[in-house]
């Protein structure tokens, strides 16, 4: 897997939703912060800072009762007041939050049903800010190091974790890492821990590694704005979507690492995706390019596709697209991204054509289907009608929502993508959640046997088992 | 299950799309009574292929199981109805007349929280005891005059770190035939003759499974708790006799026979020393009390 972040951002108010960073920032952050409940995989929710939580019967009004004796890494007691100035700036404006006694208090116009999938994912972890900004949190880890102007990050054991000591020492994070050269080191025992680009995972799994794949995390799409006039026509959408070969770009180009999406929001987050379909008809994508007018992206100027996200992925993503539409007669160029030269004084950007298709990579970060689905929504302009029960976290609402949207063809589903990690032989109990999380804090090393000189020397079987501070490297940009 | 679609009887012909998660959810019970639900609600299932088809379907997201139901109708096109359910509450499936089934009795409410409790009755005298471990106290009460009163108690030593492990509570150490509360990774035996107190070690810790026995089958059974978020009632389940991992995403629920509805979140359970009974602890979310049930199993006829 591709790690597109250029840096890390411990500070949630930063992350931006659905970006591919906020993947790798959610990582980190699962390290030295926590939640204030949790889902396990089989749909529980867990206290975590939270011990107990109760609601009214309108889902209005919500009490958390905060969890006593946590103290943060840097050894200042949580209280009640902490989560409020932690999560209160996360929350939209109609949602109010106040600390009462030992408890907190969501307080909202709207029904709140879904707020324990929404505390228990994304970037709602409670941290409380140094007087130099920089976070503190209560989670098993503590950020020792990250030296500006370089890829590691050094996390050290918090001795005084409520939740117990984590089994290693240290997790040393290494970003930037070629995916090749990862999965060097993860062969040669430098590294414990590696994300897996799409491509390497058969290689890695040819090799013997050891591959951990998520459930589809992150979303490939088209999207449309009305920079181009020809991309306002529904028509040309409708056609360009038939052509889009999206079986091909799932199993080639993914190497099987990922899915051909039909809807925005992948079977295991929503569980109503497989009623939508999407079938490839390059005829009746050509007999409805006929139908429009000659000098519509095909003639004149074509449809201008730019990739948004950087990768060679996403590029070749976009590539596949411009072939599968080049196939029904409708011309697509692609235009990468532009890169800011390193280095390079700031100047103003030579005027480029403007493009009427995005290609956009969407990743996953909430456990609520509305929740994600809105952020979705809202990242990208997709407008509904305004009768929407926007509120509703009724399956068949959001089935309606979402179906109202893809019919508008505003935006094109493309597929879903997995993360891979490849594991080191010595990883011990390795417990992911399967939307991604890695729970590092339970897993632990078991060191090699010692070559014993004397071969009369036992071993002491205790030191086989205890845990040693490794490194973890998730992968890199190629 | 709900499914309602308007005044005039429609004749449809249902189809279970069952795969390895549904399965086992999509038993002859549970589809006569989603067929009598249809039926209510103007539905009438028919074996004509000229009727729409509604297909039933059982699909999970991380929090709910859905129960998805579409009918595709010539004039409507595609009618869409979903019906959710708590993931965690498929955990109980099949009720079967020949297993044991569980009962449960409340024993002590309180408004302290109380992390966890066991009884035990004097095989000599008859009398009856009772542990509770509430606020950093270990509790020792008998069973007099049809009321619980308190004997003496004593003070858990120590407070450390929560343990990863989970928190811990009473405990029957069958093989040194005494009680031990283990709790944050220590041990502490209790000491019951005389007054009351505990002598802790840190070492040893022992598993805390929930079996328990009944006199109508030779192998003991799990019993399983805390299916739910802490807002919703809870119930105990008995698992199967059989031991299970730790099954994976999208595997197929394990099923369970008999339960009990509890009145919140079941927070902790203790096996007695005879095996056949255990002590449940509920926080009561209508009263917001905490409270201990003995939960026994018994064989149905």
């Amino acid at each position: 897997m591709e790690v597109h972040a250029a840096s890390v951002s411990l500070d949630p108010r930063e992350w931006q939703v659905g970006s591919l960073d906020s993947a790798t920032n959610d990582k980190m952050a699962e390290l030295v912060f926590e939640r204030l409940v949790a889902l396990d995989n089989y749909g529980r929710f867990q206290p975590v800072l939270a011990t107990e939580w109760s609601h009214d019967g309108s889902n209005k009004r919500w009490r958390f009762t905060i969890r006593a004796g946590v103290k943060f890494s840097d050894g200042a007691a949580l209280n009640p007041e902490d989560v409020v100035a932690a999560l209160q700036p996360l929350l939209p404006a109609s949602e109010q939050l106040s600390a009462a006694g030992n408890s907190i208090v969501f307080q909202s116009n709207a029904p709140m049903p879904d707020l324990l999938e929404q505390l228990s994912s994304g970037r709602y972890f409670v941290y409380r800010p140094l007087a130099s900004g920089a976070p503190v949190g209560t989670g098993p880890f503590i950020l020792a190091e990250s030296p500006t102007g370089t890829a590691h990050l050094l996390f050290r054991a918090n001795e005084d974790a409520w939740s117990g000591r984590p089994f290693v020492d240290a997790i040393d994070v290494t970003l930037g890492v070629p995916p090749l050269r990862a999965m060097f080191d993860l062969q040669l025992g430098k590294a414990d821990l590696i994300e897996l680009s799409p491509e390497l995972v058969p290689r890695a799994r040819q090799a013997n590694l050891r591959v951990w794949s998520s459930e589809p995390v992150t979303l490939f799409g088209l999207r449309f704005d009305d920079a181009q006039a020809a991309a306002s026509d529904v028509r040309l959408r409708e056609a360009l979507s038939l052509s889009l070969d999206r079986g091909t770009m799932a199993n080639v180009l993914l190497q099987k690492q990922a899915e051909p999406a039909a809807a925005l929001l992948p079977q295991w987050l929503s569980g109503y995706a497989f009623l939508f379909t999407v079938d490839t008809n390059l005829e009746r994508a050509k007999e409805m390019r006929r139908g429009l007018p000659a000098n519509e992206a095909a003639g004149v100027e074509p449809l201008r596709l730019r990739v948004d996200p950087s990768g060679d992925l996403a590029k070749l993503l976009g590539e596949r697209v411009a072939v599968n539409a080049r196939q029904a007669a409708i011309s697509v160029q692609v235009v990468a991204r532009p890169v800011p030269r390193a280095g390079a004084a700031p100047s103003p950007a030579p005027a480029a054509p403007p493009s009427g298709v995005h290609l956009f990579a969407w990743h996953y970060s909430s456990l609520s289907p509305r929740a994600e689905l809105e952020s979705l929504f809202a990242a990208y302009n997709l407008s509904e009608p305004s009768e929407v029960n926007a509120t509703s976290i009724d399956h068949e609402q959001l089935y309606a929502r979402e179906r109202r949207v893809l019919e508008g063809r505003r935006v094109l589903p493309l597929v879903v993508q997995a993360e891979s990690v490849g594991l080191g032989a010595n990883v011990r109990d390795w417990m992911p959640a399967r939307w991604g999380e890695w729970h590092l804090a339970d897993v632990w090393l078991e060191t090699p046997e010692p070559v014993a000189a004397d071969s009369s020397n036992t071993t002491n079987p205790t030191s086989q088992a205890s845990p040693q501070p490794r490194a973890v490297a998730p992968g890199a940009k190629p | 299950m709900k499914v309602c679609l308007g005044g005039h009887r429609q004749p449809v012909k249902v189809a279970w799309q069952e795969n390895t998660s549904s399965s086992s959810y999509f038993s002859d019970a549970r589809k006569k009574a989603f067929l009598d639900q249809i039926s209510a609600c103007g539905m009438e299932a028919a074996e004509n292929s000229d009727v729409p088809r509604l297909t039933v379907t059982l699909r999970y997201t991380p929090s709910k199981a859905l129960l998805i139901a579409s009918l595709t109708e010539a004039v409507n096109g595609q009618q869409l109805f979903v019906v959710e359910i708590p993931r965690a509450s498929l955990l109980v499936a099949r009720e079967s007349g020949a297993a044991p089934q569980l009962r449960e009795e409340l024993l002590w409410s309180e408004e302290k929280p109380i992390q966890s409790a066991i009884g035990w009755q004097d095989p000599s005298s008859q009398e009856r005891y009772l542990l509770v471990f509430s606020d950093g106290l270990v509790l020792r009460f008998r069973f007099e005059d049809n009321a619980w009163k308190l004997m003496d108690s004593a003070d858990f030593p120590g407070a450390g770190r929560r343990s990863r492990s989970g928190e811990g509570g009473f405990f029957y150490a069958r093989a040194k035939q005494r009680f031990e509360l283990v709790l944050r990774k220590r041990v502490c035996e209790l000491n019951l003759d005389g007054r009351l107190s505990l002598t802790c070690s840190g070492i040893d810790v022992p598993d805390r499974t929930a079996e328990i026995a009944s006199s109508c089958e030779e192998s003991p059974r799990y019993l399983v708790a805390g299916k739910g978020d802490y807002t919703q009632p809870d119930r105990i389940t008995l698992g199967s006799a059989a031991k299970t991992g730790v099954a994976s995403s999208g595997a197929s629920e394990e099923t369970y026979s008999g339960s009990v509805e509890m009145p919140g979140p079941v927070l902790d359970i203790s096996v007695a020393e005879n095996s056949k009974t255990a002590f449940a602890v509920t926080k009561n979310l209508s009263t917001g009390n905490y409270e201990v049930y003995r939960i026994t199993s018994v064989c149905s006829d």
